[in-house]
C-alpha cells in the first residue's frame, strides 16, 4: 500500500519542519512548499491526498492559492485543511465558496492536526470501500 | 411771504388792467361818439349842398363860394374834402385840406343808393376817409353829385382827455396799496403761524401757536391748536411706545444673539425645529456637514439639500402639524452611501420657560463620530493584529513544545533546532511586547525621556550592526556614513536605539535582493540628520501619509507577506518627537524609501522653546 502524500504549504520554514516531522512520523509522506504560488507549481506534476497551508505568505496567499485551485482543478478529490490565526469572518468568508476545506486555528496542535488528516484519509478509503 | 408778494403783484396787475380797459374804453366811446357827430354833420351838408342848383355850385356859379366856405368852417376837425362831379363822376371842382388829394370814386346809379356813405382810402397815405354823397338835380333830372370827406376819427390821447384819465387813474393807483396793505394785515396771521409751523416741522418741540388773530381766522387757529396739542400728545406717546420697543428688540436682539453664538460655539452642529418639525435654525456646523448654506436650510425644504433616508425619516417624525414630540430620541448613521462618515443625533424636546408642560420645538444635535468610529475600527483592527501577531510565534511554541514532548523530541538535533527556533519566537513576541509597552507609555505620558549626553555615532553604529546581523543570510548591501567627530547630544540611548532599529530593520525586511541598506548621519550647527534607505519595494504615495499611523500595515502583498505588527514607524516617530525631533519619509526618493531623523541640539532647542 502506499503512503498518502501530505503537502504542507508555509513560509516560516520552522513550521514546515515540524509539520512534515510530526505527519511523517504518523505514516504519511510529505512534500512541502514556501508559498502558494511553489504548491500551484508541484500541482501540475500531481496531487496530493492532503493539503495543509497557512493563510499569510509571500508571493501567493493561502486564499489566492485555494481559489486558484477551485478554479483549476474543480473535480479535485484531496481535502484541504488551513491553518489561521485570523478568526474574524470576514476572513473565513471566501472558504463559502470552496468545498472540501476546512479551518484549523492557530495555535495548532501537531497532534490534532494529525488526527483531522487520519479521520479525512480514513473516511476517503471508506468511501472508497464502499 | 412769496404767497402775499405775489398776491400783491397780481393786484397791482390787475389794477393796471382795470385802469387800461377804462381808458381803452373812454378812447372807443369817444371815437365812436366823434364818428356819430361826422355822420350827423356829412350828412345834414350832404343835404343840404345838394339843394344847391348844380350850376351855383360849379366854377362861375353863385353858391361856388359856398364850397370854398366850407373849407374853413366845415366845423369838424376830420374835415377832408368837398367835391362836386358830374353825372358820369368827373370832378367839376373840389376843395380839399393841404397834403389831401380827393379819392376817385364811382357814383352810384341806381338812385336810391344817390345818398349815402362809403368808406375810401387816401391816395398819398391810405387814410381812412368816410365819405357822404349826395345827389344835385335839377327838374329830377341827375346833373351830378356833392362828395363830402372826412378823415375817420383817430383813436389816442388827446392833452384834453388827461384830466379825465388822471381822475380815473388816482383812485385806482391810491386804492390799489390801500388794498395790499389791507390784505397783508388779514393775512399777517397765517404768515405768523406758517413760519410757526416751519419752526415745528423743523423740530423744535410742539407748542401753542401763537397768533393774534380774531373772527374765522382766531377760530381757526384755536381749532388748530388744539389739534397740535391732540397730535403732540400722541406723538410723544407713539414716540415712547417705539422707545420701548426698540429697547426691547435690542434685548430681544442681544438674547437672540447670544443663544446663536452658544449655538455657534457648540463643537456639534444643531437644528432646531419648531412645534410643525419646520427648521427655525441650523448652525454652520450643521451647513457644513451637509455642504449647503445655513440659508438653503431654513428656506428650503430638507428634501431639497439632504438625500439621506435616515435624517429625512428623523425629521419627518417630528413633521407632526403642530404637536411637539416630548421625548428624546437617538440614532446613528452614516451620512454617506461610501460609510466615511458615522453621524449620531439626538434630540431633545424644548419646552416653554412659561409652561414647562408645552413643547415648543425639538434641538436635534448631530455629532460626528466618525473619529471615534475610525478609532474604534483601529483598535478592533489593532486587537484583531495583535491577536494575529501572538498567535503566529505562539503557534511556533505550541508545536515545537508539542514536538519535543513527541517522538521527534528523542533526537538531539530536532532539540537543538527547536530551542533555536522557540529562542527566536521569544525574542519576536518580546519585541512585540516590548514595542507595545513604550507606546503606550510615550502615550499616556508616563515615559519621560532618561536623557544622558550621548555620542550619537555610538548608538548609531550599534543599531546598523544589529540590522545587519538580522540580514546576515541576505545579499544587501550595508553603508553606514558618520562623521569623524560628532558633538554628543542629549537623548535617551535606549529609545533612541529603538526608532534606529526599527527604521533599519524596515530597511532590511522591505528590501529587494541584493539590494542596499544605508545609515547616513549628518550634522550642521543646529541639528543632527540621521538618513535611513533602502532600495527595497519603496512606499506608494497613496500610503506615505498613513505609514505613520499606529497599527497601519500597507496593503502591498509583499509587505503583507512579511512578519510585522505596523508598530514600527508610529513608535519611531512617537521617540523623535518625545526628543522635539521630526521624523519624515523623503518624497522626493524615486527608489525604495528614506527616512530622516532631524534631532535638534541641545541650544536650537532651547531657543526654540524660548
Amino acid at each position: 500500500m502506499t503512503m498518502k502524500r501530505v503537502w504542507i504549504v508555509d513560509d516560516h520554514a520552522p513550521i514546515r519542519r515540524v509539520l512534515k516531522l510530526g505527519i511523517e512520523q504518523a505514516g504519511y509522506e510529505v512534500d512541502v512548499a514556501a508559498n502558494g504560488s511553489e504548491c500551484l507549481v508541484k500541482l501540475c506534476n500531481g496531487h496530493p491526498d492532503f493539503l495543509v497551508t497557512d493563510v499569510d505568505m509571500p508571493r501567493m496567499s493561502g486564499k489566492e492559492l485555494c481559489l486558484a485551485i477551485d478554479k483549476q482543478f474543480p473535480n479535485r478529490s484531496f481535502p484541504i485543511v488551513v491553518l489561521t490565526s485570523r478568526t474574524e469572518l470576514e476572513h473565513r468568508e471566501w472558504t463559502r465558496r470552496i468545498d472540501n476545506l476546512t479551518f484549523m486555528e492557530k495555535p495548532v496542535s501537531v497532534r490534532r492536526l494529525v488526527s483531522h488528516i487520519d479521520s479525512c484519509l480514513g473516511d476517503v478509503e471508506q468511501t472508497v470501500r464502499v | 411771504m412769496l404767497k402775499t408778494d405775489r398776491i400783491g403783484l397780481v393786484i397791482v396787475f390787475a389794477s393796471l388792467s382795470a385802469i387800461a380797459v377804462i381808458v381803452f374804453m373812454v378812447f372807443q366811446y369817444q371815437r365812436d361818439d366823434r364818428l356819430a357827430d361826422i355822420r350827423s354833420t356829412g350828412v345834414s351838408l350832404a343835404r343840404v349842398l345838394s339843394g344847391i342848383p348844380y350850376d351855383q355850385l360849379i366854377p362861375g356859379g353863385a353858391q361856388q363860394g359856398v364850397i370854398q366856405v366850407l373849407r374853413h368852417s366845415a366845423g369838424n376837425d376830420e374835415f377832408a374834402y368837398v367835391s362836386i362831379v358830374d353825372g358820369r363822376g368827373q370832378t367839376v371842382t373840389e376843395v380839399a385840406l393841404d397834403g389831401v388829394i380827393v379819392p376817385p370814386a364811382t357814383m352810384p346809379i341806381e338812385p336810391s343808393a344817390w345818398l349815402g356813405e362809403s368808406q375810401l382810402a387816401l391816395p398819398s397815405d391810405r387814410r381812412k376817409i368816410i365819405e357822404f354823397h349826395a345827389p344835385l338835380l335839377e327838374a329830377g333830372n341827375l346833373l351830378g353829385f356833392v362828395r363830402l370827406g372826412y378823415l375817420y376819427p383817430a383813436g389816442g390821447l388827446s392833452l384834453q382827455q388827461l384830466p379825465f384819465i388822471a381822475t380815473v387813474s388816482l383812485p385806482v393807483f391810491l386804492l390799489v396799496p390801500l388794498f395790499y396793505l389791507l390784505l397783508r394785515m388779514e393775512v399777517r396771521p397765517i404768515r405768523a403761524a406758517n413760519q410757526q409751523m416751519n419752526s415745528l416741522m423743523e423740530g423744535e418741540g410742539f407748542r401753542r401757536l401763537e397768533v393774534a388773530a380774531t373772527g374765522e381766522l382766531g377760530d381757526f387757529m384755536q381749532r388748530f391748536n388744539q389739534f397740535v396739542e391732540l397730535a403732540s400728545a400722541k406723538i410723544q406717546a407713539l414716540e415712547h411706545d417705539q422707545q420701548r420697543l426698540i429697547t426691547s428688540s435690542k434685548l430681544l436682539t442681544y438674547r437672540k444673539n447670544r443663544v446663536e453664538t452658544v449655538l455657534e460655539t457648540l463643537p456639534e452642529a444643531v437644528m432646531i425645529l419648531d412645534e410643525t418639525g419646520t427648521i427655525t435654525f441650523a448652525n454652520q456646523k450643521l451647513a457644513a456637514l451637509f455642504s449647503v448654506s445655513q440659508e438653503v436650510i431654513l428656506a428650503q425644504p430638507v428634501q431639497q439639500w439632504c438625500d439621506n433616508p435616515d435624517i429625512l425619516q428623523l425629521i419627518s417624525k417630528y413633521q407632526t402639524g403642530g404637536k411637539a414630540r416630548t421625548f428624546t430620541d437617538t440614532i446613528r448613521f452614516n451620512l454617506d452611501t461610501a460609510s466615511t462618515r458615522s453621524i449620531a443625533t439626538k434630540t431633545y424636546p424644548l419646552f416653554s420657560p412659561k409652561n414647562p408642560s408645552a413643547a415648543i420645538g425639538t434641538l436635534i444635535i448631530f455629532r460626528d463620530e466618525t473619529q471615534e468610529a475610525l478609532a474604534r475600527q483601529a483598535r478592533g483592527d489593532f486587537v484583531a493584529h495583535l491577536s494575529h501577531e501572538l498567535k503566529s510565534p505562539l503557534n511556533v511554541l505550541g508545536m515545537y513544545s508539542e514536538s519535543l514532548l513527541g517522538e521527534a523530541g528523542k533526537t538531539e538535533e530536532f532539540r537543538v533546532e527547536a530551542a533555536n527556533v522557540i529562542a527566536e519566537e521569544v525574542d519576536r513576541l518580546s519585541s512585540l511586547i516590548s514595542g507595545l509597552l513604550s507606546m503606550t507609555q510615550i502615550e499616556s505620558g508616563s515615559l519621560t525621556p532618561d536623557r544622558s549626553l550621548v555620542k550619537l555615532g555610538d548608538v548609531a553604529s550599534a543599531a546598523f550592526a544589529e540590522a545587519r546581523h538580522m540580514a546576515a543570510n541576505k545579499d544587501y548591501e550595508f553603508h553606514i556614513d558618520l562623521p569623524k567627530e560628532m558633538n554628543p547630544v542629549h537623548v535617551d540611548k535606549d529609545l533612541i536605539r529603538i526608532a534606529l532599529t526599527n527604521l533599519l530593520s524596515n530597511a532590511v525586511k522591505y528590501n529587494s535582493p541584493g539590494g542596499e541598506v544605508r545609515l547616513t548621519i549628518e550634522e550642521t550647527e543646529d541639528a543632527i540628520q540621521i538618513r535611513v534607505a533602502d532600495s527595497g519595494i519603496g512606499i506608494s504615495e497613496d500610503e506615505a501619509a498613513k505609514i505613520f499611523d499606529k497599527f497601519y500595515r500597507s496593503t502591498d502583498e509583499r509587505v503583507q507577506s512579511i512578519g510585522g505588527h505596523g508598530l514600527g514607524l508610529a513608535l519611531a516617530r512617537q521617540i523623535i518627537e518625545l526628543h522635539h525631533g521630526t521624523l519624515s519619509l523623503n518624497h522626493e526618493r524615486e527608489q525604495g524609501s528614506e527616512f530622516i531623523i532631524n534631532l535638534w541640539k541641545e541650544t536650537t532647542a532651547v531657543k526654540q522653546a524660548i
